[in-house]
């Protein structure tokens, strides 16, 4: 059994002690009465003697339970049924704490998030742990994620706990939360049973963190086995003013990759920066400032960052913008340390919410991209074009201004490599290459296709193309099984009745563009383009996405999409198998292409057109920059590592970079600097907070780095009226109630949806617990009744008794 | 003989020595309060049986003896005192015929007073029995003991035995006779009787002593040569055995016995609610009790007690009065002579 007041347990239960006592100092200290008829009363007394003992042990042992009962009732026990002896019971109280991104919203001085854990503090000192009382706090920043479960009694802990959480760059997630919540209550429904639950939903309840279209875990399936339990979601009262915000949703650098020793043009790098306006100033024209920098990741503080700056005019009404600058990577102090990265961060001016004004990429830099060819050797080139083979062409798309022989070039930013195909399967053949280009897949064996998954798996880039020597029927299958694949290429290539010209459109927007630059130019560089033979390509939806296609809509160029671990022996076909597998372990970093048709004179005139050239340099630059290249995430997601990796190093630059986050002391750069990776190679918790993370190996070495940019999906500071909210919570089945300042306990106007009430008189809803436990008190009136009953009885005490007025007492 | 009621507040003198200085540790009027004598003055006492006396009185004797007045003749039968022989008739008649004759005795009375340890219990306060504005007793004690009821009593049938011209005499005793006063009908017998009943309680010795009836039976016997009436006055607390022995032995010895059992209120109600340890009087040992819890218990036992007793006497053909010490004096000892008078004027009849 426990108590809730186990002090005066203890005191109550030694006062057990004070009837004994009385009863010996009684003795004591009565005066005799010297009596004549002591032979009588001698007699009587041997006659009652048995009996007598008996009653006055009753009488002490009813007297003696009155002191314990009371002494109980003082300390109110807790019964495992569930404190039913002290009505209303012990509380258990979950904070629900907005720590999204939306929280970091300045409506004055202070961030949202302190009101919040204000809130928070003050209930959590409504509690009172000795009489039952728990506590639980779950955040909200996606992934919601429970900083105190189950609830506990340590209340102390728990108020320290919220008086460390700081913001993050992560928008909310409360559904999330709430479906943690009843998880854990479902799971300690017997323990806890009995016990008031409050929710408390502390926040500001802007846009940015409350999601209207998730669906929000009932509560009240809480009554599993029958016992019912009120659930009282406490919130606090929604922000009233709408704040403008404005966030840099998106930086997109041209490339990537740069590569250092690149062309004179390489030594600038153009950049996207997207932005989106929030609040009732988008009704209005402005004009917002972009500050764009570049600077090595490691450089120190020794480089200067290179700086661009751009004006944004917004037109009334517009709500989101895009403003392309231009950096000049030229500067020695950015291109010294090779292969160093190189830091993108765009800026805007503070705003209400300072989070999402910074963003950041990581560029990498490169001495040049490696490519390996993966064509026979032997092949002579001839001196007519009309005798070059598929290798031969992309060789000469890809270092199209290079001197000496086709076949081991070094065009300035690439260096092609031929491979003998046959030797491709073994140990280490292809290491070190950021691309291969496999016009030749008929000479691949099963451990070549293996090393080619073990390649994308690295995060290389590979093409794929038929050979015109060979049908497809020769090749794909050993393709598909040995690289997981669930696309089907048809046994032989099709010739359609007439050529083929290539469309000038793109396809539909691609979750990888690989040609984003040749955008503009595509329509006039397609036109001349036409295809006379192509190979057949089908797969489930969504493992193909064309990047070119023909004028009857069948695919030219292609990324397929790759299962995860599939190289470890999942069939060709098997889509589901390999989506199910893929489930447990991440995707590929590299890219996979496939070109329809063979890059060869027979097949197609697109070697001699135009567009050749410009294709295969986009493919091959953007194909490694996509793959191996920094990769980019969302605080609060879970971002693509590279495979080895098993910890994510935050990395801390003094200057540039997250310095707003919490303002003062720059809390949100607080934190974690190494995030442990599991097994399936993910973040043992999730990374909230924008900034830079490389991937380490278990030796230290860099694999890559990952940058989280703030999710402006939280940057809306809109407000929500509390009708909204309601109607929002309403699935929760759980009764909302607001939590207004002190001093305003009627809501009045501003709180239509219900009365707001204050900290302690909200925590005391469900009427105040007796400092006592009423049924034990009662037990030990009734005992006392009965006492006094039993002594009246015991004693045959008469209404007529007679009182000597004097004695002989010597 | 005439009532000649006492004038309260004024000592009563029963033989009216005429001026003679008293004690000053002897105040009659506390044992003779003037509202006992008012009652008893108009009774005379009269003994059930008539004794032997030396002295003429208006008592008869019941024995044919030497005496003035003849009563009859009877038959000689062997072993008669030949003193008695009627020589007259026997020299008429030649037949031997005793003369027998009524002759009048005195009334000697013997008080007897219970002064052992429990007779000093009393729960009444002595200004309220004593009836004359004191509120303590000489020795200071500031309750109206059984035994201060018991010596009024005594006081009182000795003063109206000694106001008829018989004799009185007194024996204080508890386990053994502690006082006497002989049997005489001289003017200062009565105060030789009050000096003894007032200074006796006083003696320490007496306050453990219990009674030893049988034993101060037998020494008074030794004392008394003629037969007379016996007055016992104690609480007989004491065992009905040891009772039925000592009064069989006066009745063996022919004494009339009238036996007032002397009680407290207290004693026979035993109304005391407070727990608290009850210290015997005659050196039983404490005993720690809740009082309401055993009153029924006692009440039982004392019950018990007083019947047995009320039988013994009442087998015995003796007189038996129960007196309570909150009582006035008065009242009971007056019903109780007037119906002793009855019993006798019933028994000349007879």
């Amino acid at each position: 059994m426990n108590f809730l007041n186990p002090i005066l347990v203890s005191v109550g239960l030694a006062c057990v002690a004070i009837p004994i006592i009385i009863h010996i100092l009684m003795r004591r200290r009565r005066r005799p009465v010297a009596w004549g008829a002591m032979r009588f009363l001698v007699e009587a007394y041997r006659r009652q003697r048995r009996r007598m003992n008996l009653e006055q042990l009753l009488l002490l042992a009813a007297r003696c339970l009155i002191v314990a009962l009371l002494a109980l009732a003082l300390g109110k026990p807790v019964l495992g049924a569930a404190g039913l002896l002290s009505s209303g019971g012990p509380r258990t109280l979950v904070i629900v704490l907005d720590d999204s991104i939306t929280s970091q919203s300045r409506a004055g001085d202070a961030p949202a998030l302190e009101e919040s854990r204000r809130r928070a503090l003050e209930l959590i000192a409504s509690l009172d742990a000795s009489r039952g009382d728990r506590v639980g706090v779950i955040t909200t920043s996606s992934p919601a994620e429970a900083q105190v479960l189950p609830p506990t009694a340590d209340v102390a802990s728990a108020a320290a706990m919220v008086k460390g959480l700081g913001s993050t760059d992560a928008r909310a997630d409360v559904a999330g939360a709430l479906s943690i919540l009843r998880d854990q209550l479902s799971r300690d429904a017997a323990a806890s049973a009995g016990t008031s639950v409050f929710v408390a939903l502390l926040g500001e309840h802007r846009s940015g963190s409350v999601d209207t279209d998730a669906t929000l875990a009932s509560l009240s399936t809480l009554a599993q086995g029958g016992v019912e339990r009120p659930v009282t979601l406490v919130l606090t009262p929604p922000a009233e003013n709408a704040l403008n915000n404005l966030a840099v949703t998106g930086i997109e650098p041209q490339r990537s990759v740069v590569v250092a020793s690149g062309a004179a043009d390489a030594g600038s790098l153009q950049t996207r920066v997207s932005l989106k306006r929030f609040g009732p100033a988008v009704r209005d024209p402005a004009t917002s400032r972009v500050v764009l920098m570049a600077a090595p990741l490691s450089g120190g503080g020794a480089a200067t960052p290179a700086r661009a700056e751009a004006n944004v005019r917004w037109q009334a009404g517009q709500e989101t913008a895009t403003a392309t600058l231009v950096v000049d990577l030229s500067s020695e102090s950015l291109r010294a340390p090779a292969r160093t990265p190189l830091v993108l961060t765009a800026r805007i001016d503070d705003d209400a919410l300072a989070a999402d004004n910074v963003i950041e990429r990581v560029v990498s830099t490169r001495e040049r991209i490696e490519v390996g060819v993966l064509a026979p050797a032997g092949v002579a080139p001839g001196g007519d074009i009309a005798s070059f083979t598929a290798p031969e062409w992309l060789m000469l798309a890809l270092a199209p201004d290079a001197t000496g022989p086709l076949r081991a070039r070094t065009g300035g930013e690439l260096r092609i490599t031929p491979l003998d195909p046959a030797r491709a399967g073994q140990s280490g053949a292809l290491n070190g290459f950021d691309a291969l280009l496999i016009p030749r897949p008929d000479q691949l064996d099963m451990g070549a296709w293996r090393a080619v998954r073990a390649a994308l798996d690295a995060g290389a880039f590979v093409m794929v193309s038929p050979a015109p020597e060979a049908p497809p029927g020769s090749w794909a299958s050993s393709m598909q099984e040995a690289m997981g694949l669930s696309i089907a290429i048809a046994a032989d290539a099709r010739t359609p009745e007439a050529p083929l010209p290539l469309s000038a459109t793109r396809p539909a927007a691609s979750s990888i563009d690989l040609l984003a630059l040749l955008a503009p130019e595509l329509a006039d560089l397609a036109r001349p383009v036409v295809v006379s033979r192509l190979i057949s390509v089908t797969g489930p939806p969504g493992s193909i996405e064309p990047l070119l296609t023909l004028e009857d809509g069948s695919p030219l160029l292609m990324t397929v999409s790759l299962a995860s671990g599939a190289a470890s022996g999942a069939a060709g076909g098997g889509g589901e198998k390999a989506d199910a597998a893929g489930a447990s372990a991440l995707p590929p970093r590299g890219v996979l292409a496939l070109m329809a048709t063979a890059p060869d004179l027979a097949w197609t005139n697109l070697p001699t057109k135009p567009l050749m050239v410009p294709l295969m340099q986009e493919l091959v630059r953007q194909g490694v920059g996509t793959g191996s290249g920094p990769s980019q995430a969302l605080a609060g997601t879970m971002p693509i590592i590279p495979p080895g990796a098993t910890e994510l190093v935050r990395i801390a630059r003094a200057g540039g970079g997250m310095t707003t986050g919490l303002g003062a002391g720059g809390e949100a750069d607080a934190g974690p600097g190494v995030l442990p990776l599991d097994a399936g190679g993910k973040p043992r918790s999730a990374i909230r907070r924008a900034g830079i993370y490389a991937a380490r190996s278990a030796t230290g070495q860099t694999l890559g780095h990952i940058a989280f940019a703030p999710n402006t999906a939280g940057s809306s500071a809109d407000v929500r009226s509390r009708d909204e909210l309601t109607r929002w919570l309403a699935p929760t089945g759980g009764e909302v109630v607001w939590l207004d300042a002190p001093g305003a306990i009627n809501g009045g106007a501003s709180s239509p949806a219900g009365q707001g009430q204050t900290t302690q008189a909200l925590m005391n809803r469900g009427g105040a617990t007796p400092p006592i436990s009423l049924p034990l008190l009662i037990a030990a009136g009734l005992i006392a009744l009965m006492e006094t009953l039993m002594a009246r009885w015991f004693s045959h005490a008469k209404a007529d008794s007679f009182t000597p007025t004097g004695s002989t007492a010597a | 003989m005439p009532d000649s009621p006492a004038t309260p507040g004024r000592t009563p003198d029963p033989k009216g020595s005429g001026g003679g200085a008293k004690p000053p540790e002897v105040d009659a009027s506390l044992y003779l309060h003037p509202q006992t004598l008012a009652r008893l003055a108009s009774f005379e006492l009269r003994a059930k049986m008539i004794v032997e006396g030396f002295s003429s009185g208006v008592h008869r004797s019941p024995f044919q003896g030497f005496s003035v007045e003849f009563a009859q003749h009877r038959p000689y039968v062997a072993g008669d005192d030949l003193r008695h022989l009627d020589w007259k008739v026997f020299g008429r008649t030649d037949k031997l015929h005793l003369k027998q004759y009524q002759q009048e005795t005195n009334l000697d009375l013997m008080v007897l007073v219970d002064s052992s340890g429990s007779m000093s219990y009393g729960s009444r306060s002595f200004e309220d029995a004593s009836g004359v504005g004191h509120k303590t007793s000489v020795d200071g004690r500031s309750n109206w003991s059984k035994f201060d009821h018991a010596t009024a009593l005594a006081a009182a049938l000795a003063y109206i035995t000694l106001r008829q011209g018989d004799r009185a005499g007194l024996v204080v005793f508890a386990d053994e006779i502690r006082a006497m006063v002989r049997r005489s009908s001289s003017q200062g017998t009565w105060r030789q009787i009050v000096g003894a009943l007032s200074t006796h309680p006083l003696e320490a010795t007496n306050r453990t002593r219990a009674t030893n009836l049988t034993r101060v039976v037998d020494q008074v016997l030794g004392k008394l040569t003629n037969r007379c009436v016996v007055a016992l006055i104690s609480d007989l607390f004491m065992d009905v055995a040891d009772l039925q022995d000592a009064l069989g032995r006066f009745k063996h010895a022919g004494h009339d016995v009238i036996v007032f059992q002397v009680l407290d209120k207290a004693e026979q109600e035993f109304g005391f609610t407070d727990a608290a340890p009850f210290e015997g009087l005659e050196g039983e040992p404490a005993l720690r009790i809740d009082p309401r819890s055993l009153r029924k218990a006692y009440l039982e036992v004392m019950s018990e007690h007083m019947s047995a007793v009320e039988r013994t006497i009442g087998g015995m053909g003796f007189d038996y009065q129960r007196l309570n010490t909150h009582d006035w004096l008065g009242p009971p000892l007056a019903a109780f002579v007037a119906r002793r008078n009855t019993m006798i004027k019933q028994g000349k009849h007879h």
